[in-house]
């Protein structure tokens, strides 16, 4: 596994005193909480406003490697994966069709836990366009789902009491019909 | 490799921050979730219940869902009983006819459970025990009026979505002579506000024929009502029963189809004269007339259904600055009228806003004894549903009255 003083000087010898730099894209590094090490381009990596913040803030160098803590390295490949495809088609014309073609693959291939997982780094690493889009695909994916289906999915325990379900449920039965038969 | 929605491992960020970003993630998610299933969601624990029916997230979920699908149409029935029909088209199955001689496929049951459908209106029923009529529905909301309960206040807002409903009591005039309140109308645009106001006109002199009228306001906002300085002239054509909600406006319909409005935020009134030529044309014996508020409220329609064609008919939309009412659609309805007994009818229940990635089509939704059929206004093709009955319901063949409500979907409080 690399060291911070490895990485380092390696990116030094990329930058290096002939003044190479502008012909190369930028790149950043960070490393996930479970120890992978990326490069990312400058470009993608300023569209996680995380990230943004840490190097524009207190102007760090590039040859700082931001720790992300928060992320796994999957969860980091998928980020990358939507921000390029985004940062890609941003000026296209046909960008909202094509965002849409790939939204819709983005999504069937993954499981719903694994949306979920995306849901929480989207926010940590504040990407927001990419929040609204996986909040998006899950409340499309719950909403014809019952309660069972949505605790097992977030995991969340039943605090409530027999009678107090019931009285919840009873409330609004016509709420509790024609829902999708999924087990999770 | 996959991990839950709240994670196992401990980070560098404090405990506190982690659960405030949960919520933060959690609340993005429920905000796009359509009403009803969150109303269902409120079962999931009790932390869902207590985020779901935080008002403040009910307001916000309102903003961004301003315009929820029409999920039913009540209409009142004699004896003040309320006929209840869904319009679930994912779970129905339909019959697509583009001609005359299409026919009629069997369709199966899509209400395998044997439920009834659920009228949501009945809980305002129970809670005052008394009849109440429909004034008004307005993007989810509902203007009622209680009736026959002299000791009860006369009028109320109600959610038939969150069951919560809120009376209104008209001010007094601290004069010696009772208004008498010659129209009540609701102003609820959820793409603007979460709040709404309910605007009251009352004659001054205490008769029902007065011809002078003021007006009071009541704001959901602020939950008062301001009696405003002006007075106005009350129209003798204008029937103020027949009441919408469209460009920011309470809009009356009158006799020749003119229309009176009174601007709610602006505060200021306006009416729209029919061009003399088409005088002669209202004259004629006006079989149905449908004044309707579409695709969320950014039409306004007037459908006139004559004696001597009732299977065609123009529908009219009012120009967005009040310029004055306009052919939109000429509908023929032949092939669905030959299918109908010479005891039944058609009725007109809403126009609908089709939304497709493509283009934009519209829809009038029609109902016949057992059936919901969708009219593509566009190509004059049309859709139509069985509606089956549950057990031991006659719903589907109940007669639609042309006094309908649209049922809309809404978090919003009142």
């Amino acid at each position: 596994m690399s060291t911070p003083a490895e990485n380092e000087a390696s990116i030094k010898q990329e930058s290096g005193p002939s003044g190479t730099v502008q012909d190369k894209p930028k790149k950043i590094v960070v490393r996930t909480g479970d120890g992978e090490v990326f490069e990312l381009k400058e470009e993608v990596a300023m569209e996680m406003e995380t990230i943004k913040t840490f190097f524009m803030e207190d102007n760090i160098s590039y040859e700082t490697v931001m720790p992300l803590t928060n992320v796994d390295s999957w969860e980091l490949v998928k980020v990358i994966e939507y921000c390029s495809k985004y940062v890609e088609l941003k000026n296209k014309e046909n960008f909202h069709k094509e965002l849409k073609a790939f939204q819709d693959e983005f999504v069937k291939s993954m499981s719903p836990k694994t949306l979920l997982s995306l849901s929480n780094v989207a926010n940590y690493l504040e990407i927001k366009y990419f929040l609204d889009f996986i909040c998006q695909a899950i409340a499309d994916h719950i909403k014809s789902k019952d309660v069972e289906y949505v605790r097992e999915l977030f995991g969340v325990e039943n605090d409530f009491t027999e009678e107090e379900y019931e009285m919840a449920k009873t409330e609004a039965p016509w709420a509790h019909e024609n829902l999708d038969k999924d087990l999770y | 490799m996959e991990q839950g929605f709240y994670p196992k491992r401990c980070t560098s960020i404090s405990l506190a921050e982690t659960i405030a970003s949960i919520e933060q993630v959690l609340t993005e998610i429920l905000v796009r979730v359509p009403a009803k299933p969150l109303v269902r969601f409120k079962c999931v624990s009790k932390h869902w219940l207590s985020l779901i029916s935080d008002p403040k997230f009910g307001h916000r979920h309102t903003l961004q869902n301003p315009n929820p699908p029409v999920s039913a149409v009540f209409c009142e029935k004699s004896n003040r009983r309320f006929c209840f029909i869904p319009i679930d088209f994912d779970h129905m199955c339909g019959a697509p006819s583009t001609s005359i001689n299409t026919s009629n496929h069997e369709i199966q049951n899509p209400y395998p459970t044997g439920s009834p459908p659920f009228n949501p209106l009945k809980f305002a029923q129970n809670q005052y025990h008394a009849d109440i009529q429909v004034i008004q529905s307005c993007n989810g909301l509902f203007l009622c009026r209680l009736l026959y309960s002299p000791n009860d206040p006369p009028y109320f807002i109600f959610n038939p979505t969150t069951n919560q409903f809120s009376t209104l009591i008209p001010p007094a005039t601290g004069e010696r002579v009772q208004p008498s309140v010659i129209s009540i109308a609701l102003a609820f645009d959820p793409s603007k506000s979460p709040h709404y106001k309910v605007v009251c006109l009352r004659t001054i002199d205490g008769s029902k024929d007065g011809t002078i009228y003021h007006i009071v306001i009541y704001s959901s906002e602020t939950q008062s009502w301001r009696i405003l300085d002006s007075s106005f002239k009350r129209v003798s054509s204008i029937l103020y029963s027949r009441v919408l909600y469209w460009n920011g406006a309470i809009n009356w319909l009158g006799m020749f189809n003119e229309v009176a409005y009174f601007h709610v935020d602006e505060e200021r009134d306006g009416f729209v004269r029919l061009p003399p030529h088409l005088y002669d044309r209202v004259t004629e014996s006006t079989k149905y007339r449908y004044f309707l508020e579409s695709g969320g409220g950014h039409q306004l329609h007037l459908i006139d259904i004559f004696e001597h064609s009732v299977a065609k008919f123009e529908v009219l939309e009012m120009g967005k600055d009040y310029s004055g009412w306009f052919v939109k659609y000429l509908v023929d309805l032949d092939p669905i009228c030959r299918r109908l007994n010479p005891t039944e009818r058609y009725v007109v229940l809403f126009i609908d806003q089709d939304k497709n990635e493509e283009e934009e089509s519209s829809s009038l939704l029609l109902h016949s004894p057992g059936k919901l059929i969708s009219y593509n206004l566009k190509c004059g093709t049309y859709k139509s549903f069985e509606l089956t009955p549950k057990a031991g319901v006659k719903d589907h063949l109940l007669r639609v009255e042309p006094s309908n409500f649209q049922y809309k979907e809404s978090l919003a409080s009142v």
